[in-house]
């Protein structure tokens, strides 16, 4: 397993050597008429030893760059190796839940789909890692340099998320990765009304640089601790004008989860360089029980996490916060306002079920 | 460009003048004596050298009554010349040096040497081969490319550096994965199965730069040949092709000095006697010099890196008699590429020849030598608790005996043995620098041992019939100390199907294999100026190249075959017709050839290379197949010489087994990573007889396969490209035009040159490659973008002299 800390290097390298080649060169978008292939099923989630991380979701590939379309109405059970079965519910279309339960460390887990149309698909099934080590959340924030969308260059405010571990307590055979989701609240504009009504705040979620996979494997390294390493980094915007959370998470995976991130690790990272891996598929451990020779997309892990959480208020980021507020200024207009003032919902991710942690 | 510039280009392009031999005023030589017996042939022999250095002409021409004798020197400046007594013209060429022009009265059998001076051609005489300008009708070998070095000089460069191995690349069948990359591909072979030799010692990285420049020095080089069709039976070990390289030889008469200094490399080669006739020396000496372009790089980590090469290359040549010669030659180089703090690249080369050269009489020459090598390659992570470097090295030794035998001038049969040793060292991982958080790894490596048998006849049947026909016998053996994982049988080789381990201890045979190596070629006339060729070869080879990227870099591992990875073999059949037109200065050519490759190594999705004492578990073995048509003219004569080639050529590959584990592309034939239907070059030269030149070159290929996104999935929030089969898709096509204008006598009490050239003259944005990113924004989709690495202009200048 050492072997890994040189793959990592190895992307390493590809992720810096098109900036040394790109002295002299360019980057353009261009099409590639591919193959229209669409509507392989895609099924990908996980069973958490935390309670509110117990998430699958079901849908079938799209034919052409769109991401794939969600799939309702299916049963979903998750299977301990002791003989039980739990259901996970529909929460929002293609997202299915499994509220209040915690894995086991050290029980395997397996999950079983089945489709409206009775099509049943399984996942091998996945030990809970034993052990998970602890983690702490800390930031920085700065002024950085910043590249949009349209690749337009200019310095923005940003808060970057660390973290730092304790992994002495980890068995030698040990695999983790590391990721960031923010929280926030977007209250809307209270307009008066007679009935005094408040409109209830939105909560919103997202993954932070979800592109950012980091990974470890406890066999490549003497180390005992881990020390300020960076998740991911956020642009200061309109979301921090009310409280935010930054909830960094510590996910023990199994060898074979492990693989698959580091697989989706090498795509994230590819840079174009012909020194890079060539891309492939890659393959999950979910299988169709009557026709493994369908193409499954997606991985069902088994996962033991640790969190740890960072709460930002406005007057601890020290930057100006000149965004638009939603409270009320006298105009009834909604289009005077942003649009999550008037209709949070509208945000992606925005749900009014508030966290029980926020 | 507009009018006005190329008027100005053309301006700046020297007059022109004729010239004519006046063949009275040269004196006749009187060779042999009165015979008795009335023989209808008789044998002359002779050495062609450089006047002032005595230095060996290989390759020179030789032709009495306008080439209806001829032949050409050997590795030795050796000859042989059979022609009925009588009185002859004789031309004696080779390019670089003045042609020598005398009158021989030959009476009997005789010895008739030759002294050739350096300098300048008048462009009147100047017919761009040293070998006979026929020689492409009349070879039986199909398939040879041969280029000469004045030639390559005056072609347009990148950064300056005048490449071997970029330069072949304009001819037919030779082509690369894309600019930047090391190494080239010969008629749907892979990289690895090129065999490059450096005076007949293997290298195994010629590439500087992480492949933009190649790894020879130009002031060093004497000939070079690309075998690229049939390959004589002496030389073997590689699948596809081997490129001969060979340096020069020290002056034994005098000391000279010359040197080129560049923009991002300079270069300086120093020769002369130790003891004058007797031994010489020669020490050539090249380096980068270009981190200084990199400061001026606004990007902190482009301006933090370093680029840094160097070779070295010392010939010591002793002359023990006329017959006999020692030449000791050394080769090192040393690459070392970092990227800011983020990670580093070095790779060395050294390469130390010891050849003996005797000619026991005038029929028999054997050659004996004795070469030890060492690849190392390096890849570092100097930054951070898990600063690390990961290193390789290949030690190699080989040892040949050839020997020549010419019975007559109809054959010319060359035997021997070959054996060689490849030793590579543990592969390690050890902490950068100091203590960091890495521990020490090590993987033990497989050892082999190579041994060859053979025996070649050149055979001129008739004047209309030649055959070059030969018979290889190879051997090798994966030996210990070595312990080998056996895997359960009928299920696909993954650590956990590993069943038991065998131990074999120091030298013990873990794993043998051997065969036959047939090679054949046939070259029929049918006029003087036409002749149809016929080629098959087999070829075996025995060590990999395990590079599972689109180009092989620097750090890819050399595995020799053991139990689970096979020899390679090649069967490449061949057939051309040739046509010289308009007095042999056009030569026209129209080949076409089919390769059928077995035991490929090709590699399972997302293998792991590095550090695996197993890896056998990432890798398939599968079958290939190219084949396609070459089409070459050629212009040897006049104001402008230079040649057009155009290749058709598909290369395919299939990995096939009853587990899908071990199937690639549901087991359909797919194209190679370096498979471009289409590739077109045309270069140009106009020179002068002041040292001046133009030239210009066109390069278009059509795109090499990627694959590409077709849908994609989230999982966790990250987005998972899903991708096409193994390259079913193709990069845009590649467009290049290049110009380079040399001014000869810049300084008039020097002879040196100035060599300016622009690469990619019109900026052309050229793919690189494409590739996927996916926007800033969440939950989109990864996009396709097209990289260009050398998407403008690149001019260069270069300064040479010699005093």
């Amino acid at each position: 397993m050492i072997r890994s800390r040189v793959k990592k290097l190895v992307v390493k390298v590809s992720l810096q050597i098109i900036p040394f080649l790109l002295l002299v060169g360019c980057l353009t978008p261009i099409t590639i008429e591919t193959d229209k292939v669409g509507g392989s099923i895609v099924i990908s989630g996980q069973v958490s030893s935390l309670n509110d991380r117990n998430i699958v979701q079901i849908g079938t590939a799209s034919q052409d760059a769109r991401l794939p379309f969600p799939l309702s109405g299916a049963m979903v059970q998750l299977f301990d190796g002791m003989g039980n079965d739990f259901y996970y519910s529909e929460s929002l279309p293609g997202i299915y839940k499994l509220e209040n339960f915690s894995g086991v460390p050290g029980v395997p887990y397996s999950l079983r789909v089945t489709l409206p149309d009775g099509t049943i698909y399984e996942s091998d099934p996945e030990k809970m890692p034993e052990a998970v080590g602890t983690i702490n959340t800390s930031f920085v924030v700065a002024n950085e340099a910043y590249i949009d969308g349209e690749g337009t260059p200019s310095n923005q405010d940003f808060i970057s998320i660390y973290h730092s571990s304790n992994l002495i307590e980890l068995p030698a055979k040990s695999y983790l990765r590391w990721s960031v989701e923010e929280t926030f609240i977007i209250s809307p504009t209270d307009y008066p009304d007679i009935s005094g009504s408040i409109p209830p705040p939105c909560f919103i979620t997202e993954t932070i640089d979800p592109q950012r996979i980091v990974l470890f494997d406890k066999t490549i390294s003497s180390g005992t601790s881990i020390q300020n390493q960076f998740l991911g980094r956020r642009i200061i915007d309109y979301s921090f004008l009310e409280k935010h959370y930054f909830s960094s998470y510590q996910t023990a995976l199994t060898a074979n989860a492990y693989e698959y991130w580091r697989k989706i690790n090498i795509l994230a990272n590819q840079v174009g360089s012909i020194f890079d891996t060539p891309p492939a598929r890659i393959e999950g451990n979910i299988k169709n029980i009557k026709n493994y020779s369908e193409e499954v997309l997606g991985y069902f892990q088994a996962v033991n996490e640790n969190v740890d959480r960072i709460v930002i208020f406005p007057s601890m980021l020290e930057v100006p916060l000149e965004f638009q507020k939603c409270d009320f200024t006298g105009n009834f207009n909604p289009l005077d306002y942003p649009t999550r003032c008037y209709d949070c919902l509208r945000v992606r991710n925005s749900t009014y079920d508030r966290p029980v942690w926020f | 460009m507009n009018r006005r510039c190329w008027l100005f280009i053309f301006c700046l392009i020297p007059c022109i003048s004729f010239g004519q031999t006046d063949w009275q005023a040269i004196p006749t030589v009187t060779i042999g004596k009165d015979s008795v017996s009335k023989e209808s042939m008789v044998i002359i022999t002779g050495t062609i050298r450089l006047k002032n250095s005595m230095e060996p002409i290989v390759g020179a021409s030789i032709s009495a009554d306008q080439h209806k004798f001829f032949n050409y020197s050997d590795t030795e400046g050796r000859y042989i010349l059979e022609l009925p007594p009588g009185n002859y013209r004789i031309i004696v060429r080779h390019l670089g040096v003045k042609p020598g022009y005398y009158r021989i009265k030959v009476k009997s059998k005789g010895v008739f040497n030759v002294e050739l001076e350096e300098g300048i051609i008048d462009l009147a005489e100047l017919i761009i081969t040293s070998r006979p300008i026929d020689s492409n009708i009349k070879q039986a070998l199909t398939g040879i490319a041969q280029l000469e070095l004045q030639e390559i000089k005056s072609l347009p460069t990148f950064m300056g550096e005048v490449d071997i191995l970029k330069s072949i690349q304009t001819l037919p069948g030779v082509s690369s994965v894309g600019e930047g990359s090391s190494g080239f591909n010969v008629r749907g072979g892979r990289v690895d199965q090129n065999l490059v030799l450096l005076n007949g010692a293997p290298i195994f990285n010629a590439s500087h730069a992480l492949g933009f420049v190649s790894a020879f020095n130009q002031d060093v080089l004497n000939n070079f040949t690309l075998y690229k069709g049939n390959v004589p039976a002496n030389l073997g070990g590689r699948a596809s092709s081997v490129l001969e390289i060979n340096t020069r030889h020290g002056n034994f008469e005098k000391w000279q000095f010359q040197a080129g200094i560049g923009l991002a490399s300079s270069r300086f080669l120093a020769e002369g006697p130790i003891v004058k006739e007797k031994t010489s020396l020669l020490v050539g000496a090249r380096i980068s010099h270009s981190d200084w372009l990199l400061r001026k790089v606004q990007n902190p980590d482009v301006k933090n890196s370093s680029l840094f090469f160097y070779d070295a290359n010392l010939n010591l040549s002793h002359r023990f008699s006329e017959n006999s010669s020692l030449r000791v030659s050394y080769y090192s180089s040393r690459d070392f590429f970092q990227f800011s703090q983020q990670f580093a690249y070095g790779w060395d080369n050294y390469l130390t020849n010891v050849e003996w050269r005797s000619l026991a009489n005038r029929k028999v020459s054997p050659v004996l030598s004795v070469v030890n090598g060492r690849y190392n390659s390096s890849l570092i992570d100097p930054s951070g608790v898990d600063a690390s470097q990961l290193d390789n090295k290949l030690d190699y030794w080989q040892v040949k005996e050839i020997v020549n035998y010419i019975p007559n001038e109809k054959h010319n049969v060359v035997g021997g043995f070959e054996g060689t040793a490849y030793l590579p060292k543990p592969e390690t991982l050890n902490p950068y620098k100091g203590n960091t958080a890495i521990i020490n790894k090590q993987v033990d490596k497989n050892h082999g041992i190579e041994a060859s048998l053979f025996l070649h006849d050149d055979y001129q049947v008739s004047d209309k019939i030649s055959i070059s026909a030969g018979i290889r016998y190879s051997w090798y053996a994966h030996i210990g100390t070595d312990t080998v994982f056996n895997y359960q049988p009928g299920v696909p080789k993954t650590v956990n199907t590993i069943a038991d381990t065998s131990y074999y201890g120091k030298v013990e045979k873990a794993y043998t294999n051997g065969g036959f190596e047939p090679r054949f070629s046939a070259r029929f006339s049918v006029t003087k100026k036409q002749s149809i060729k016929v080629g098959y070869n087999r070829m075996r080879q025995y060590i990999h190249l395990i590079s599972n990227t689109t180009a092989p870099t620097p750090v890819d591992l050399w595995q020799v075959s053991n139990e689970y990875i096979p020899p390679q073999i090649a069967d490449n059949f061949s057939l051309g017709y040739f046509w010289n037109l308009g007095d042999n200065v056009w030569e026209t050519s129209a080949e076409a050839f089919y390769k059928n490759m077995q035991n490929l190594v090709e590699y399972k999705n997302f293998p792991t290379l590095y550090l695996n004492n197993h890896i056998e578990t990432e890798l398939l073995v599968g079958k290939g197949r190219a084949y396609g048509a070459e089409f070459y003219i050629r212009k040897l004569k006049g104001y402008w010489t230079g040649w057009a080639s155009y290749t058709y050529s598909q290369t395919e590959l299939q990995v096939k087994s009853a587990h899908d584990a071990e199937t690639i592309n549901n087991g359909e034939w797919y194209p190679s990573n370096y498979n471009k239907p289409h590739t077109f070059n045309l270069v140009m030269n106009r020179g002068s007889r002041k040292g001046g030149a133009f030239s210009f070159l066109v390069s278009y290929n059509t795109g090499r396969p990627f694959t590409a996104v077709e849908t994609s999935y989230i999982v966790g929030g990250t987005v998972v490209p899903v991708y096409s089969q193994r390259n079913q898709y193709k990069i845009p096509n590649y467009l290049r035009f290049d110009v380079s204008f040399t001014i000869g006598n810049v300084l008039k009490k020097l002879d040196d040159s100035l060599v300016i050239s622009v690469y990619n003259l019109f900026g052309r944005d050229n793919a690189y490659s494409v590739f996927y990113q996916r926007p800033a924004s969440n939950y989109f989709i990864p996009k396709a973008y097209k990289l260009a690495v050398l998407g403008a202009a690149m001019p260069s200048l270069t300064y040479n002299f010699k005093f």
